[in-house]
């Protein structure tokens, strides 16, 4: 079966090994598949010489896996890595509508637009409300600094 | 028949709509989904239609014309491409969206790390009592409120969280103190909002509270023997304790002239697995308690209930199970003339059927992350949310967005927030963008990375997106088989009537 080139289990070091065609995965996604696992393994990128040589990944569990154990955590890769490529794929279709909803996010909350109705109004027919009794209009850097003596 | 997300809708849809030639510009983007026997057909402005086979192969093949009775029911939702008014429709969506343009709006304050409490599922890692270094500064809630109002929301809730917020009342009132004459500059639409076992409360507390109109919220986990097993309380009976301090507040509500129908103290239960099969005793405390609204909680993966998961947790299906057994339950009461309803199905008919966005946070895209909220640990360190800093009482950082040593500014445009916000737009998700409920839906990268690595998530066997799916299943099956009394109740559940009582004084106080 193809699936016997592409993964090895070793029960005896708690490690699955699985052999990935770089035609099928770019390496970024292979990062990001594997970086998802590093709660739960350890993980080693390496690569098979010669040109067209496949991505070798090697997956040894945090705690002792017997062959199930490791088929699971080499099918949960597996999963990632489709997941991974597959978002890659369609983060690049989405991108524009993706980087305008994101920039429009990020720039309203940073203060970089203020739809108009939003804008307060200025009041400047009393300002009585200005007093500060309780000294909260000093900045809290001064309210609260040490005395530099403190820090000698 | 009902049928659930994720793989159990194995509809074969070459089986039923036999497509010839697709039409490619007759109708808007759509997606769809089977729910009993029938399609439940969405666009990207959050019109929905449910169709049979045949007319869902008509629209993708553009085999309507004006007149005929298809076309024209396709027409008034927005599924025809020529027969849309662009203009109206961008209107439309941009004001669904307009959280887009504006900055957290929920401000979770941790006021304290110390909990009298030892719930079984607790979320928040708490300590004990006589743990006062846990607890909130003067200056750290100072400085937490002067960064709250750097928001560019037009609006700001405050809300104190713990542990037991109660436990730090001397801040607790320094802050709505300190807020409010904050506010008297700022000038915007602010509110308080207190989650609290109530146990710690007395009169004085109390008055102080009606009078600065903080609203009170608690949790009540369903019967009295259910509540007290999963909210221990060696100093007495909570169940008692809490229900009574409900009834004193909503007295005090009604003594002051509010409508009792929204005024009242929220109280939210948490499902865990004793509670499957306790639906109906559930919905009947709550109703006897004078809720008008159930919030059906899953257990959540944070904090001591993701440790607990083996003696609480369950399946989503068994989850599922028992929150259609007690919507069901709850409607047979609506249709009996009681007033209550379940709050997730509430939010979702909202974008359903009223065409209102509620900005309910976990379930909008982007989802609500940094630009929805932000949780003020006691520390001075800031989190993506209350869920973030959740996973910081488990021992990872990974949603500490800064601290109140940064800038407003870096806090909402750093990589951890740009990564959050990413991750949380549906437009980025395998699955959620071929997914006939995306208009309405919206995930957690918090959750996502404590239950599958990653912020972004595998919703495909997402236990978040099984949840809401399912849902969203049940939903559009109730939707489709609904008569007109039906109808109108889920109409009446999305109705939103602002609590302005809450709201503080604009302007000088």
């Amino acid at each position: 079966m193809a699936s016997h080139n592409i993964e090895s289990f070793d029960a005896a070091t708690s490690t699955a090994t699985l052999a990935l065609d770089g035609g099928i995965y770019p390496l970024d996604v292979v990062y990001g598949a594997a970086y998802a696992l590093i709660d739960r393994c350890y993980v080693l990128l390496d690569k098979e010489s010669g040109k067209g040589g496949r991505y070798l990944v090697h997956l040894r569990g945090k705690s002792a896996l017997d062959e199930i154990g490791l088929q699971a955590l080499s099918g949960e890769f597996g999963n990632e890595l489709l997941s991974q490529a597959l978002r890659r794929k369609i983060v690049k279709q989405n991108g524009a509508i993706i980087e305008e909803i994101v920039t429009t996010a990020i720039a309203g909350a940073a203060g970089a637009t203020m739809p108009t109705d939003f804008v307060v109004e200025e009041e400047d027919d009393d300002l009585d409300f200005l007093d500060d009794p309780l000294g909260i209009a000093v900045p809290w850097e001064e309210k609260f600094k040490k005395d530099k003596s403190d820090n000698a | 028949m009902i049928t659930f997300a994720a793989g159990a809708n194995s509809i074969d849809l070459a089986d039923v709509v036999r497509l010839r030639k697709v039409d490619p510009n007759f109708a808007v983007p759509f997606n769809f989904r089977a729910v009993d026997g029938a399609f439940f057909v969405s666009n990207p402005l959050g019109d929905w239609i449910v169709l049979q086979p045949d007319e869902l192969r008509r629209l993708a093949e553009g085999d309507a014309t004006p007149g005929d009775g298809l076309y024209e029911r396709l027409k008034e939702r927005n599924f025809i491409a020529a027969e849309i008014d662009k203009a109206a429709q961008a209107t439309r969506w941009a004001g669904k969206h307009r959280f887009l343009h504006y900055g957290p709006t929920l401000h979770a304050f941790v006021l304290t790390g110390r909990c009298n409490f030892g719930c079984t599922y607790c979320h928040s890692s708490i300590v004990g009592m006589h743990r006062k270094d846990t607890d909130m500064s003067i200056e750290v809630a100072e400085r937490a409120v002067d960064m709250a109002f750097r928001t560019t929301s037009p609006g700001l809730t405050i809300e104190f969280q713990g542990g037991e917020p109660l436990a730090n009342w001397e801040v607790l009132q320094h802050i709505v103190e300190y807020a409010r004459q904050t506010n008297a500059l700022a000038g915007k639409a602010l509110s308080f909002s207190l989650v609290s076992n109530l146990t710690l409360l007395d009169d004085e507390k109390l008055e102080y509270l009606i009078d600065r109109r903080v609203q009170i919220c608690t949790s009540i986990d369903g019967p009295e023997d259910a509540h007290n097993a999963q909210r221990p309380w060696k100093d007495g009976n909570g169940f008692q304790t809490t229900t009574g301090w409900m009834k004193t507040i909503n007295e005090r509500y009604v003594a002051q002239g509010l409508d009792p129908n929204l005024y009242r103290v929220e109280a939210l239960p948490t499902i865990t697995r004793p509670l499957l099969g306790r639906a109906k005793d559930i919905v009947d405390t709550f109703v006897g308690l004078g809720c008008r609204a159930l919030f059906l909680r899953k257990l959540d993966p944070f904090g001591f209930a993701a440790r607990s998961v083996r003696q609480l947790g369950y399946s989503m299906d068994d989850f599922m199970r028992f929150y259609m057994e007690a919507v069901e339950y709850i409607i047979e009461l609506n249709k009996q003339g009681v007033q209550v309803m379940e709050r997730n199905a509430a939010i979702m008919l909202s974008k359903m059927i009223a065409d209102y966005e509620p900005n309910y946070l976990d379930l909008r895209t982007p989802g609500g992350a940094v630009i929805g909220q932000l949780g003020y640990h006691p520390d001075g360190t800031i989190f993506s949310s209350d869920e973030g800093r959740m996973v910081a009482a488990m021992g990872d950082n990974a949603f500490m967005i800064g601290s109140l040593d940064n800038t407003y500014e870096e806090l909402m445009t750093n990589a951890t927030t740009r990564a959050l916000v990413i991750a949380s737009t549906n437009e980025t998700q395998p699955d959620c963008v071929s997914c006939a409920y995306k208009p309405y839906c919206g995930q957690q990268p918090e959750y996502n990375y404590k239950t599958q690595g990653t912020i972004g998530g595998r919703m495909r066997d997402s236990t978040w997106c099984r949840k809401h799916k399912s849902i969203f299943d049940f939903l559009a099956y109730r939707l489709k088989n609904a008569d007109a009394e039906e109808m109108e109740m889920f109409r009446r559940w999305t109705t939103n009537r602002p609590q302005e009582h809450f709201l503080q004084e604009r302007g000088p106080i």
